[in-house]
């Protein structure tokens, strides 16, 4: 092994593999993995980092505040970038440049920098990426200016080892309660040190009664979620705040879960797709709660059953059937969902094999009928899921889709 | 000793280096892969540096491929091209260094999922077997080691 260290680099190191044949391959793969623990990372690692720390995001999230501002957040080059818009979205200006130092930041796909806005106070969380595959730290940065200047960010996550902390999502009431929901492995860590099997990962969350100036200690609202989907967050008019999110049952059974964000939180089980598969899907749901309590879930499943995106509704235990949507030929996926003043309204994205198209369906009873499902949009190019705007009184829909950010008012739709 | 090693090592260096080139998955790739195997089975599949279940299927399947060296595995790795040093690294790591190897290169990843089977949502691992007459079972997930043995019993 001491040849082993005259060659700094994996490279060396698999060359050597390849020469003295699979015989040695199981001593020097536990090697390697033993040395993928320690400090020093990996060139892969390195180049994962950079890559990220250069790239512009292909995820953004958009917020509104009481006045009906609207706010962007959206990752560039290592920095996190919010910007406003007076026009209901037609213009952003006024970029500020949240983090002040680059850092490698998770933005596609099912993670995204996350904003709130209101009552002055304009905060946004992300996933730094660490040089270990597959781990992160949660940050957390505000804004009390006018989103002209923002506080230097802090880490959420208080186990602060080089372990999975990411796909972090916010959410903020009227009365300034926020809440930060995120996927955290240190259970799995701990389980596993300990020589237990461990599904999956853990949900974990901190609430600030100070629209995020102090937040609550780390706690850990369900263990064995599911690794790598986004969760659904959404305040109750009880001032509660509930998350949906991709669960484990029993030994990989991958359905959704929904809690209530207090201590000692029954998990409800929302859906029965009774999906088993060893892997992530990367592909969450979402949840709305309307004025009732009335809980509106939208989901994923690609169990053999019925694979494809469902809509249900929850009042307490009651659920309604899961209700089809979208086009399963044409990858009909990401559902989201808004619910106001005894409608609901729905969208999903679709890819047709040339274009992806924004598809969406109103509900004016409560999510008992739906409309026909009908075509807002077609983009080109790359484009983000298309996300209800995070705060706002009206159905506003924003779709990051090529190169630009689009807002509608699915409330002005015929 | 060890200079002795270092020097036989430098010396045949270029020769284990030459492992398969990382191609590009376009449209059309797909085709191309198949045609290449008329008549013959293979397996095809797709991973992803990100994927936290990814190693354990490709541990599996480079292992497979050294007790059965007639196993052809054609890896797709669903990342970026600017990924495909790093794809080859990871493969090679697994003993998947000399099998057919390709990387999305593809903006919109759907429009690749959308020729290779519709109703793929682009969980990973996948794992298409195809048999003789190119008759596709497509899997999400780990494939359990059984099944992967029950194909290699049954297509090769």
């Amino acid at each position: 092994m001491v040849v082993l260290s005259q060659f700094a680099s994996r490279k060396g190191r698999q060359l050597l593999l390849s020469f003295f044949g699979l015989a040695m391959f199981a001593s020097l793969a536990s090697a390697h993995e033993a040395h993928g623990q320690a400090a020093t990372p990996s060139p892969m690692a390195k180049h994962w980092q950079d890559r990220l720390t250069a790239a512009v995001g292909s995820s953004v999230s958009v917020a509104a505040d009481e006045s009906g501002r609207l706010w962007l957040a959206r990752m560039e080059k290592g920095h996190v970038w919010v910007s406003r818009s007076d026009d209901g979205g037609k213009t952003f200006a006024g970029e500020a440049k949240v983090n002040a130092e680059p850092e490698a930041i998770l933005a596609d796909g099912q993670n995204r920098p996350k904003v709130v806005a209101g009552g002055g106070v304009v905060a946004v969380t992300w996933a730094q990426a660490l040089p270990k595959l597959h781990t992160g730290h949660v940050r957390f940065s505000r804004s009390v200016d006018g989103g002209r200047s923002f506080s230097a960010p802090i880490i959420v996550n208080s186990d602060r080892e080089e372990i999975g902390h990411s796909f972090p999502t916010l959410a903020m009431n009227g009365q300034g309660r926020m809440v930060l929901v995120w996927l955290d492995s240190r259970e799995k860590v701990a389980q596993t040190k300990a020589g237990k099997k461990h599904l999956g990962s853990s949900i974990f969350y901190v609430v600030s009664e100070n629209r995020g100036e102090t937040f609550s200690a780390n706690t850990m609202l369900a263990d064995h979620s599911c690794e790598c989907c986004r969760i659904g967050l959404a305040f109750a008019p009880n001032g509660e705040a509930q998350a949906q999110w991709r669960h484990v049952f029993g030994d990989n059974i991958r359905d959704f879960a929904i809690a209530p964000l207090v201590p000692g939180a029954k998990v409800q089980r929302a859906s029965e797709d009774d999906w088993k598969i060893a892997a992530c899907p990367h592909h969450g749901g979402d949840l709305a709660i309307d004025e009732s309590g009335r809980r509106h879930l939208v989901w994923f499943t690609g169990s053999p059953k019925g694979p494809g995106i469902y809509y249900r509704y929850a009042d307490g235990e009651k659920m309604s059937p899961p209700l089809a949507l979208g086009n399963p030929d044409a990858q009909a996926g990401n559902p989201a969902i808004f619910a106001r003043n005894g409608r609901a309204w729905l969208t999903w994205r679709e890819f047709d094999g040339k274009q992806y198209r924004v598809m969406t369906q109103r509900s004016d009873d409560r999510g008992e009928k739906w409309s026909t499902p009908k075509e807002l949009a077609t983009a080109g190019n790359a484009a983000d899921l298309p996300l209800f705007v995070a705060g706002a009184e009206k159905p506003l829909l924003a779709w990051y889709a090529d190169g630009v950010v689009r807002i509608f008012d699915l409330g002005t739709q015929p | 000793m060890r200079r002795l090693l270092m020097l036989l090592l430098v010396l045949l260096a270029p020769a284990v280096m030459a492992d398969t080139p990382v191609r590009s998955f376009v449209a059309g790739s797909l085709a191309q892969i198949q045609a290449a195997r008329q008549g013959k089975p293979f397996v095809l599949a797709f991973w992803s540096i990100g994927c936290t279940h990814c190693p354990t299927e490709l541990k599996t399947l480079g292992d497979l491929k050294r007790r059965h060296p007639k196993l052809d595995v054609v890896l797709v790795a669903a990342d970026t091209p600017d990924d495909a040093p790093q794809t080859a690294l990871l493969a090679k790591s697994y003993g998947l260094g000399k099998v057919e190897q390709w990387v999305f290169a593809d903006l919109m990843p759907e429009r690749l999922r959308f020729e290779i089977d519709r109703r793929w949502y682009g969980e990973l691992p996948r794992t298409h077997f195809y048999d003789r007459n190119h008759k596709v079972e497509a899997v999400s997930g780990v494939v359990p080691e059984e099944r992967l043995q029950r194909w290699i019993r049954e297509a090769l």
